[in-house]
């Protein structure tokens, strides 16, 4: 259910292998899958066999078809309320993320790209500035490149942890718990986008005699925003579900509801948010579509 | 603005042990009209990047209207920039963004940062009058608020001059600017620049594949071969062979078919 952090998502770094390069590399991808499973002893039919109660998964899967809005503890008390309650914490929460995120991993993914120091973009200035540039450009860029790495090499749920035990159980533990892994993400993402953005339009306003702000604001981040658009929708949607898990934690997101009616055995329940959850994504999803076909994006 | 002279004195490019002009002496006066013809890697882009002082000779001068761009600190090499409009063969527009913001957008030189932001997002009534004027005189002013990528290929070029000319330059450099067109909007696309060139007094020189059209249209071709210089004259000066001699394949190259046959 969470978004792997470092996953490249919908948007990888594109297809630059050769034909047997790339035949290498998924043979030795699932060589590794196959190591693993041996090493932890999986066996799919163990996974059937050593069931402990096959009760709870007939209830479960049961109770698929059968969501209720009444609560099941027999009090008659009324779901919507909670589902509501549910939904605006999770959007709450991921949006308020998002919003953090997508304005740090632009900054980040701009100073960890190479335009800004790099080839025919920039320059125009004295020898001194140049070499400055060529100095101090690859510096800035390699410390950005381990910040976002260190952001991403750690889950949003250990984030959480930390924070949690730092700050206690307030709403900006919350935000920062997603904010900061997915800045990192994002800023990895965007800075692969700005540095493969097509530069013929920024090299034209150069030698038309643009300044390298120009350059680069005009001629090659709306080349990048498509992609950066689409990908930061993409993570809006993981980030939903990180939000919705935060509930673990006891923030009231749909998590929150979940582990209350799993701990109660109300599976109905449980089902009740589930779908609440899938709606939000598909919800999103559909957004996402409409305003990357809106704006030509696609 | 009228247009400015343009000076090639002994100059050579050399892309590591490529050669991309050898010795090239050219003179073009203000306001005339020029059509670069030559095979492929003959030097007709390198002559025109050494124009728009995108590139710094390996040797010798390049003047316009009397300066050597060489001698041109970081901050006039702009100033200079902003007077030289290029045609590219790839358009390099911004499809994103609208065709006024992509005209808009190559006043850069003459505007601050924030100014130039706030022609492309925030524009003034008189600023859009006169990119929509400019857009007339392509025939393409209804797209005047248009996402440029909603355009088709042709209409894109026609953005790309309506571009150039927006930036009032001195000097107009087109490097194959109709070679993705089909022929007939090819001859009007070169008619077109001609007479704009013309009109506004622009210097203007273009590198051209198709050779009847750079007949037909200028009185002045100069032809390129392995970066030399083996013509410049009227082409009813030019007889059929100095063409055939142009475009013939070196005994390397013929060697190199041969061999892929
Ligand atoms: N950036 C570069 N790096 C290395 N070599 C280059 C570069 N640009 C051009 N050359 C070489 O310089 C020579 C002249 O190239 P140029 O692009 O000026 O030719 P051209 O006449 O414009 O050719 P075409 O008609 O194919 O566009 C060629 O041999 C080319 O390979
Ligand atoms: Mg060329």
């Amino acid at each position: 259910m969470n978004p792997k952090p470092g996953s490249a998502g919908a948007k990888g770094p594109r297809g630059r292998l050769g034909g047997s390069t790339r035949a290498r590399v998924i043979t030795g991808i699932f060589a590794a899958g196959l190591i693993a499973a041996v090493h932890l002893g999986l066996n799919p039919i163990t996974l059937f066999t050593e069931i402990r109660s096959w009760k709870v998964i007939r209830d479960f899967f049961g109770a698929a078809l059968q969501p209720t809005l009444i609560s099941e503890s027999g009090s008659e008390l009324f779901l919507l309320p909670a589902v509501l309650e549910g939904v605006q914490a999770t959007l709450v929460f991921a949006i308020a993320a998002m919003s953090l995120a997508v304005i740090a991993g632009l900054i980040l993914g701009f100073l960890a790209s190479s335009v800004w120091w790099d080839g025919d973009l920039v320059g125009g200035e004295t020898g001194f500035q140049r070499a400055l540039r060529r100095t101090v450009g690859p510096s800035i860029t390699g410390v950005a490149r381990l910040f976002i790495g260190l952001l991403r090499s750690v889950h949003e749920l250990l984030w959480a942890m930390m924070l949690l035990s730092a700050f206690g159980l307030s709403h900006a533990t919350a935000v920062l718990a997603i904010a900061l892994p997915y800045s990192g993400i994002l800023a990895k993402i965007f800075s692969e986008m700005i540095d493969e953005a097509p530069r013929g339009a920024g090299l034209a306003l150069r030698a038309a005699g643009a300044g390298e702000a120009t350059v680069l604001a005009i001629g090659i981040f709306p080349r990048a925003l498509p992609d950066i658009t689409a990908y930061a929708l993409y993570r809006f949607e993981c980030a939903l579900r990180s939000a919705a898990v935060l509930g673990f934690f006891g923030y009231p997101t749909l998590g929150y509801f979940i582990s209350a009616s799993f701990e109660n055995l109300y599976y109905r329940e449980v089902w009740t948010y589930l779908y609440t959850l899938l709606g939000l994504i598909i919800i999103v999803e559909f957004w996402s579509v409409l305003l990357r076909r809106r704006h030509d994006f696609a | 603005m009228s247009g400015a002279s343009l000076e090639f004195d002994g100059v050579t490019v050399r892309y590591g042990e490529t050669i991309g002009v050898a010795d090239v002496d050219l003179r073009i006066d203000p306001g005339a009209q020029v059509a670069l013809v030559g095979p492929s890697g003959s030097g007709k882009t390198t002559l025109l990047r050494l124009a728009g002082a995108i590139r710094e000779p390996t040797k010798g001068r390049v003047r316009v209207d009397g300066t050597d761009l060489s001698q041109l600190s970081p901050k006039e090499l702009r100033r200079f920039r902003s007077t030289v409009a290029t045609i590219y063969q790839d358009l390099r527009l911004v499809p994103e963004l609208r065709v006024y913001q992509n005209v808009a957008a190559v006043r850069a030189g003459r505007r601050s940062f924030l100014g130039l932001l706030r022609d492309l997002f925030l524009p003034s009534g008189g600023s859009v009058a006169q990119i929509h004027e400019i857009l007339e005189s392509v025939g393409i002013e209804e797209k005047l608020y248009h996402r440029t990528n909603q355009l088709s290929g042709g209409q894109q070029q026609r953005v790309a001059i309506a571009r150039s000319l927006y930036q009032e330059p001195a000097v107009l450099l087109a490097d194959e600017p109709v070679s993705s067109v089909d022929p007939a909007r090819a001859r009007d696309v070169v008619r077109l620049l001609c007479d704009a060139a013309r009109e506004r007094e622009i210097t203007l020189v273009m590198s051209l594949h198709n050779l009847e059209l750079a007949r037909d249209h200028f009185s002045r071709l100069v032809g390129l071969r392995n970066g030399r210089v083996m013509f410049d004259d009227d082409p009813s000066n030019l007889s059929s062979e100095a063409f055939t001699r142009l475009y013939s394949l070196t005994e390397e190259e013929m060697i190199e078919q041969g061999a892929h046959r």
